[in-house]
């Protein structure tokens, strides 16, 4: 190390001069994306868009949220906007619940098969959906799912299981037998243990997986658009493709207030989920 | 208070036998050390006790009751684990409290109890503070709090030392031989270290490849080793073993030889005489023997390095193909110097070779 009086300005500003960069690529790698989404909101509260600049404040076009738009084919926004939140909260549910006691027996219990069992998952989550989709059709309709959010709950849950299990079950491996233990001599059953000592250890990995599988539930479209007919048991992203309609004749201002609608639930969630997602590589257990 | 008995238990994972027929009683308020290298059974053994484990054959009795399949929170044990197993989540308050939220305490006795303990072990500042945040001395006094707080009948000790540095070693080592003679809780204690074992055991059991090879006071085991495992394992440095060794008598004098020269000239117990040994292992410790520059009756051999200890030095000196370590504290012995060796004739050992058993 230079002494402080040798420090020329590099040195002695190298934090500053590195953060100025960071922030530079920062701003020019998001300015595409910010525009988009500010022309975006702009282009909803305005009659037309002259380039960038907005023309004629209006509210109309988000008259969708209070008056019907059945005349072009679209159900009651309230009801779809309550499937999408039941569909996304649904795979979340399912798929934390059941990552969090599968991975929980493939981390600590060494039964027969557990080791290609895991290796059978992981091929699992490596088809491509779109290749299973006659089949999933034809054991929806077997089983009575077809047509419902049910169904595509379940399917949406399933295509994310393995890769959730594969996940949770990493950060089970990461906290030592010792702990678990520890808590049954201490006077737990290993259910209580579970809950009251591993459950909170691997919650870094849980809020992850909720957030990702809410995510993959509030945007899917595959198979709501392909397993749903009913619109009243649409979602949102079927609402968006089906307001756009042909480009030709799309609405514009109505088609850019229902995206920022969709846009809000998601941009909300990560403003408050932003901070643990990024200490998520922290998870685990310390000392 | 709990008087702990093994009776001819076994353990097994798969095909690997972890605990080999283990007999063992602990009576009320001893403090048993098990004592042997890693991979021996001691652990297991200590599982076993704490109920994670169940024996494969044999019983386990806590005073008269059997507790192969008692459940851990029946057992009345604490334990305090090699890397202390506090949960990272919980403050070291909560940490304390968790045996007693387990027994349904209403929360002002709680309070109570772990502040009185947490004062007596010196951690009452860090109660607010998480596991992370405090050294490892602390997290050890945390997990000694946590395995008291319920007033077990047993404690069980997995190398609760072996993580912290040398000198908290020595002082941890003394309050934990403190507070059990104060207590007086009957205690287990699984080391690897020999110095913890001797210091600490009023009993002590040597592991070996799952069977317990030796079991006594730390007095019966350092001075009467029953085999040649016991006597290589214990002491620093441990004693010293010459192989090969015929022995021969002669107007009722024994003599020792190797290489056929005459080593030493032993008078031995009669029982001896009577026994035709082809091969013994010669063995005695560092501390029972003499070195001397000038040729006196005694095994010759030749220095071949010195080690400075402060107070003495550690010298090791070869005889013939084997190297034996001894202390002196003289001066004018030099390396690649031929000197004689007088050993303690009343301390040495002697072992079958073959089967590694004491003869003496």
């Amino acid at each position: 190390m230079a002494k402080t009086g040798e420090l020329n300005f590099f040195n002695k500003h190298s934090k500053g001069i590195f953060n100025f960069f960071a922030y530079m690529i920062l701003i020019i790698v998001t300015i595409p994306i910010i525009i988009a989404y500010l022309w975006l909101i702009m282009r909803s509260f305005s009659t037309d868009m002259n380039g960038f600049i907005p023309v004629g404040l209006t509210l109309a076009n988000w008259s969708f949220l209070w008056k019907s738009n059945s005349n072009i084919g679209l159900p009651n926004i309230w009801i779809i906007t309550l499937n999408t939140l039941l569909l996304a909260i649904g795979v979340a549910a399912i798929n934390l619940f059941l990552a969090s006691i599968s991975g929980f027996a493939f981390s600590r219990f060494n039964f027969k098969g557990n080791k290609s069992l895991l290796l059978l998952l992981l091929l699992l989550h490596a088809f491509p959906t779109i290749a299973l989709m006659v089949s999933i059709f034809y054991i929806l309709n077997a089983i009575h799912l077809l047509n419902t959010l049910w169904g595509v709950i379940l399917l949406t849950s399933s295509m994310d299981l393995p890769w959730d299990i594969w996940i949770i079950k990493g950060f089970y491996d990461s906290i030592p037998a010792e702990l678990e233990w520890a808590g049954v001599v201490d006077g737990y059953s290993r259910i209580a243990v579970w809950w009251k000592v591993l459950i909170p250890n691997i919650k870094h990995g849980l809020f992850v997986i909720g957030i990702f599988e809410f995510l993959a539930g509030w945007s899917q479209f595959i198979f709501v658009t392909t397993f749903i007919f009913n619109n009243s048991y649409w979602t949102l992203s079927q609402y968006v493709y089906t307001a756009l309609g042909d480009y030709r004749f799309a609405n514009y201002g109505l088609l850019t207030a229902i995206s920022v609608w969709y846009i809000i639930p998601v941009a909300l969630l990560f403003a408050v989920a932003g901070k643990y997602l990024t200490q998520m590589s922290l998870g685990g257990v310390k000392g | 208070m709990s008087t702990i008995k093994l009776e001819k238990v076994t353990k097994s994972f798969g095909k690997v036998l972890a605990m080999n027929d283990i007999n063992m009683i602990v009576n009320n308020g001893e403090f048993m050390v098990l004592l042997g290298p890693s991979g021996c059974g001691k652990t297991t053994t200590l599982l076993t006790l704490a109920g994670i484990y169940k024996p494969t054959s044999g019983n386990i009795y806590f005073d008269e009751q059997i507790v192969n399949n008692l459940p851990s929170k029946y057992r009345k044990i604490g334990m305090v684990f090699q890397n202390y197993a506090l949960y990272p989540h919980m403050t070291i308050f909560e940490n304390i409290a968790f045996p007693l939220r387990a027994m349904k305490i209403p929360n002002k006795d709680i309070d109570k109890k772990v502040r009185a303990i947490a004062f007596n072990l010196g951690i009452d500042t860090l109660l607010d503070r998480k596991p992370s945040q405090i050294s490892g001395g602390q997290q050890q006094r945390v997990a000694i709090a946590r395995a008291l707080i319920k007033e077990p009948s047993i404690l069980l000790f997995d190398e609760p030392l072996s993580n912290l540095d040398a000198n908290l070693r020595v002082s941890t080592r003394a309050e934990i031989k403190r507070l059990q003679s104060t207590l007086k809780i009957t205690t287990v204690y699984v080391t690897h270290d020999q110095s913890e074992a001797m210091v600490l055991g009023d009993k002590i059991a040597i592991f070996n490849n799952g069977y317990i090879v030796q079991l006594g006071t730390p007095n019966e085991v350092y001075n009467h080793p029953q085999n040649i495992f016991v006597a290589g394992f214990l002491g620093n440095p441990p004693m010293n073993l010459i192989y090969e060794i015929e022995i021969y008598s002669d107007n009722g004098q024994l003599y020792i030889t190797k290489d056929k020269k005459n080593l030493l000239k032993i008078k031995v117990p009669n029982n001896l005489q009577e026994i035709k040994r082809d091969k013994v292992v010669f063995g005695f410790r560092p501390e029972d023997c003499k070195i001397s520059a000038e040729e006196e009756s005694g095994i010759t051999g030749e220095v071949y390095v010195i080690e400075k200890l402060g107070r003495e030095n550690l010298v090791t000196v070869k005889i013939s193909d084997t190297f034996v370590k001894l202390f002196s504290d003289k001066t004018n012995i030099k390396e690649n110097q031929i000197v004689t060796l007088s050993i303690d004739l009343s301390k040495i050992h002697l072992f079958d070779q073959q089967t590694g058993e004491s003869i003496l």
